[in-house]
């Protein structure tokens, strides 16, 4: 899921294992996922699913599960997934985390790298601490990267530098490296050329976790919009995700509360999933000034499909464009795109009527103004002519 | 109090009302109320649920928009349940998120429809009796009052558990409380435990019919599934008609999980499985629904994979676009391919 291969496998690294990352997530595996998987579970279940496929057939020996009991069906997919994949053959070790006792992880984790107990904590505390230290790495970068993407001068530049910097740092597994990785990261990232009057129009990414964080799922939502001079700001985080449920940054709980007060008026009892920061991220869109907000989510999601139907109630007390893309095996990219050009036609045009009118004209030709216009058009079967970025 | 005015309050007829309706209609009763009840869900309200609706979630919560958008008479409030947990166990329990956010995301309709009064009942954590009182207090309904009514309500819920379990229909409990003919003080014997499992007596072939309440007692949604495979000469054995402790026994083989009526239905189709006087199962479950995806999973490979991989079983997938002929044509298909299997035993 996005970038978080890169700290979940220094951990796996350092206390003895050997992860096998699947391949990026890619059309092949997605449809080996639906294959297997049951009808009308949301999406991630299905991509999570082929990925597990892959990882069977690279040779992997242990699946990792993190597994719960929420309101969120997220908690039973380990345990469906295996049996899923037991029935089709594949033979291997499955490991739920959080349903299984901790003692019992810690007997298997043992009797499979035989270190005692010593060994054992040495390498867990290293290990977790530079998930933590990798976790915090990436954060910055995207950051950074999401700073500069939309006010580049030179197309690419940031995208190509934070591909390398996020490759040199899968490499490297030495804390004091990963540190000082961490600063030129963000000295590189820093020296990207920005034009520093332009002021882009600012979005909330909210959502589902998986739609929000996977590029490959949301079709590249973030690096998208970015081209097309426009700041992405998600709300979730892998930083978040990761490090939230080890305790290890107790920010993270306070930002947690925060959004949970934050969304009480319209969500009165939580429902297991990412519903407040949906609904504290559109409010929090309105009194940051941003000029408008953007909702992932994937086909039959529970707790995002009841946000839907509540964003309408929300939207009306804090007046903020609101654009929900559902996402599912079919949705196409070139729809995708439209869409967001249009929305983007939208807050400009807002942005100009809240400026007093001026700018109005340049506005109202939104798709031909200069800071949208990217090379790679491309022709649809109706010969119509849209306009898709650099796919 | 009760000269002064008396509050007409509306339930739609949808989702969990053909669990607690013997419950929330007796409390509403008793509190010195009345109950309004919509009309069977149609297809012109499922249409009108359908329009406003988010498209991707079960037709089940599609109907109750209708119900309420479509409310046929005129009431002072309408009941709107919040389930967070409707028992206790030693894990958190929930029931579907959609049913915990449900008054959230009808209150978006504020001005269309009457206004709502929510009934929370979250049994994990607050007991059953005070979430009455509380309801009864938006009502202006005093905590004595609220109390006996509670306790006339909860025995009223019982006594319609204990009709269904000896196999009277819930089509005629119902009809039974709405139209409130007084014999509901005729209680039926609790220790007569003869006609628990009635269908192991009663000689005719016997199907499970599987499936969350609001789907297989709603004759529409359920294209009438259950009077149609009754017509063939069978009977046909709900979740309602198991007695719930060997629900409990038997959910409790198979890992926990934590929705409640999913929990339940678990067991049933365990029970089903395992009883040798069910001769097939067939399941309801509405496209969409998060907890169905999960759970016919679960029934698919830990419990029929494991104990009775021949005996029959039907899953069926409904959603508002289900014809009914459709339905039927499988059923029948169904039904006729059952009993061949047992003829030939």
């Amino acid at each position: 899921m996005g970038n978080s291969y890169i700290p979940l496998s220094a951990l796996l690294r350092r206390i003895g294992f050997d992860p096998i990352i699947p391949s990026f997530t890619n059309k092949s595996l997605i449809e080996a996922g639906i294959a297997a998987s049951p009808e009308f579970v949301c999406l991630p279940f299905k991509i999570n699913m082929g990925d597990l496929i892959d990882a069977l057939d690279e040779g992997a020996d242990v699946l990792a599960m993190v597994c719960g009991m929420w309101a969120c069906r997220f908690g039973y997919y380990g345990r469906v997934q295996h049996s899923i994949l037991r029935d089709m053959g594949y033979e291997f070790e499955s490991f739920l985390i959080g349903r299984e006792d901790i003692r019992v992880i810690i007997a298997k984790y043992k009797s499979w790298t035989g270190s005692g107990n010593l060994k054992m904590l040495k390498s867990a505390f290293e290990g977790f601490r530079i998930l933590k230290l990798k976790a915090k790495a990436v954060d910055s970068f995207e950051r950074k990267a999401r700073k500069a993407r939309c006010r580049e001068v030179n197309e690419g530049e940031t995208d190509s530098k934070l591909e390398e910097v996020l490759a040199e740092l899968h490499e490297e597994d030495d804390f004091a490296r990963v540190k000082q990785i961490m600063r030129e990261g963000v000295k590189s990232l820093d020296s990207v050329m920005t034009d520093e009057s332009a002021k882009p129009l600012r979005v909330k990414l909210v959502g589902e976790l998986y739609m929000v964080l996977e590029p490959k799922l949301n079709f590249e939502i973030e690096r998208k919009m970015g081209c097309m001079g426009v700041e992405v700001d998600p709300v979730l985080s892998t930083y978040r995700w990761i490090l939230k449920p080890l305790h290890f940054d107790r920010s993270l709980h306070k930002t947690e509360e925060y959004a949970k007060k934050t969304s009480a008026p319209y969500i009165k009892h939580e429902l297991g999933g990412e519903e407040h920061w949906t609904v504290a991220g559109i409010i929090d869109a309105f009194n940051e000034g941003y000029d408008g907000v953007v909702h992932v989510y994937p086909l039959t999601c529970m707790p995002e499909n009841i946000c839907r139907m509540i964003i309408p109630s929300v939207v009306k007390d804090y007046e903020i464009p609101v654009l929900n893309l559902c996402f599912d095996e079919h949705t196409s990219q070139v729809g995708v795109s439209t869409r967001l050009e249009a929305f983007i036609d939208l807050m400009k045009a807002r942005r100009a009527e809240a400026d007093g009118g001026k700018g109005r004209r340049s506005s109202s030709c939104g798709l031909s103004s200069s800071d949208t216009e990217k090379p790679g058009k491309r022709s649809n079967a109706d010969g119509r002519t849209l306009r898709s970025e650099g796919v | 109090m009760r000269e002064k005015k008396c509050l007409r309050i509306g339930i739609p007829r949808a989702l969990m009302y053909y669990k607690y309706f013997p419950y929330w209609l007796t409390f509403i009763k008793e509190t010195g109320m009345e109950p309004v009840v919509s009309e069977k869900t149609s297809y012109v309200n499922l249409s009108r649920g359908v329009e406003e609706c988010v498209d991707d979630v079960c037709v089940a919560l599609k109907a109750f928009y209708g119900h309420v958008l479509r409310f046929p008479e005129k009431v002072d409030c309408l009941m709107i349940p919040r389930l967070i947990s409707v028992e206790k166990r030693k894990y958190d329990t929930f029931t579907c998120p959609k049913l915990i956010g449900l008054p959230d995301m009808i209150t978006g309709f504020d001005e269309c429809i009457p206004k709502t009064v929510e009934f929370v009942l979250d049994v994990a954590r607050t007991p059953a009796w005070k979430s009455a009182v509380d309801f009864a207090a938006k009502l202006g309904v005093g905590r004595r009052e609220a109390l006996r009514a509670d306790i006339k309500a909860s025995r009223a819920q019982k006594n319609a558990e204990l009709e269904a379990l000896k196999g009277k229909k819930i089509d005629d409990i119902e009809k039974r409380f709405l139209n409130g003919s007084d014999d509901d003080e005729q209680v039926p014997d609790s220790e007569n435990t003869e006609q628990i499992y009635w269908w192991r007596k009663n000689g005719s072939p016997a199907v499970a019919l599987i499936g969350h309440p609001y789907l297989i007692y709603d004759p529409f949604l359920s294209s009438d599934a259950l009077r149609f495979i009754e017509n063939h000469g069978l009977s046909v054995v709900t979740p309602a008609g198991m007695p719930a402790d060997s629900i409990e026994e038997e959910a409790s083989k198979y890992a926990d999980i934590s929705w409640s009526y999913e929990r339940e239905l678990i067991g049933a189709a365990s029970l089903a499985f395992n009883d040798p006087f069910i001769d097939g199962i067939v399941m309801i479950e509405s496209f969409a629904c998060g907890p169905d995806s999960i759970i016919t999973e679960i029934i698919n490979r830990e419990i029929r994979g494991k104990f009775s991989p021949d005996k029959p079983m039907m899953t069926m997938v409904i959603d508002e676009h289900t014809g009914r002929a459709g339905v039927h044509t499988r059923l029948e298909a169904f039904i006729d391919m059952m009993l061949r299997k047992n003829l030939r035993k």
